[in-house]
């Protein structure tokens, strides 16, 4: 049976704990195994932080989370309505960073395609950014 | 979370305890980086033991403590790095240019002997 769930929260960086736990409970009836659920929370707290840093850059505003899980596997959305992104293959790119001087690894993106099986980034500048991953179970 | 510091020799040992995110680091960002110019150590020992869990901003977080320890010409080990830490420290390049001792006393020995 799939299962789906929606949640909204401030963009505030307290919530980048709360939405990756929010996400952990809810893959964890339909997958137990402890390194998926490592893999989701270490997502959902990346894309959640673009979205307060570079989304939003630490200003007021939403983030929305969709989960949809099957049989086979999790999908994940995440959108914010901030900036947007200019150059999405730029952003993709590992080790770049707009904000290198704050020590930002560049990084982000890497993680977040190495743990999912599907990355997909749709966004429109000064309109919003979202970001779709979907994982298969093991 | 918190994060321990330790001062041995010139030899820094930090130790976070708990999730090292971006809302975490931000709240110790500074308070750190004005302890370590005061102090001036030389090389810095990360104890991950009790890191429950981390993202890319831990990995900038390592990153700009390297790299101010790299400018005294220091070095810079891990300690006790478990299975989802251990998998982004991997992807981030990191262990390429940072060496994991099994325990602090093993990397204290370390860097006294210049073998890291």
């Amino acid at each position: 049976m799939e299962n789906s769930a929606y949640i909204k929260f401030s963009a505030l960086p307290e919530n980048e704990s709360f939405a990756r736990l929010t996400a952990a409970a809810f893959v964890m009836n339909k997958n137990s195994d402890l390194d998926f659920i490592d893999d989701i929370k270490t997502v959902v707290s990346e894309a959640v932080t673009n979205s307060i840093v570079h989304g939003y850059e630490g200003g007021l505003g939403e983030i929305e989370m969709k989960m949809t899980a099957d049989e086979r596997c999790v999908y994940i959305e995440i959108t914010d309505f901030g900036k947007g992104i200019e150059d999405i293959t730029l952003a993709r790119t590992p080790l770049y960073s707009t904000k290198p001087s704050e020590n930002r690894a560049g990084i982000g993106f890497t993680v977040m395609e190495t743990f999912t099986d599907e990355l997909k980034v749709e966004s429109e500048k000064g309109k919003f950014t979202k970001v779709i991953m979907s994982k298969n179970y093991r | 979370m918190n994060i321990r510091l330790e001062f041995y020799k010139n030899i820094l040992i930090i130790s976070p305890i708990g999730e090292l995110d971006h809302f975490n680091i931000e709240k110790f960002r500074n308070k750190e980086d004005i302890q370590i110019r005061r102090k001036k150590p030389s090389n810095i020992i990360f104890d991950l033991s009790r890191v429950t869990f981390i993202d890319s901003p831990g990995i900038g977080y390592i990153l700009g403590k390297y790299k101010l320890c790299m400018l005294s010409g220091g070095k810079t080990a891990f300690v006790n790095v478990n299975g989802n830490t251990r998998k982004i420290l991997e992807i981030s390049g990191l262990l390429k240019i940072i060496k994991i001792c099994p325990t602090v006393d093993q990397a204290i020995l370390a860097i006294e002997k210049g073998g890291l």
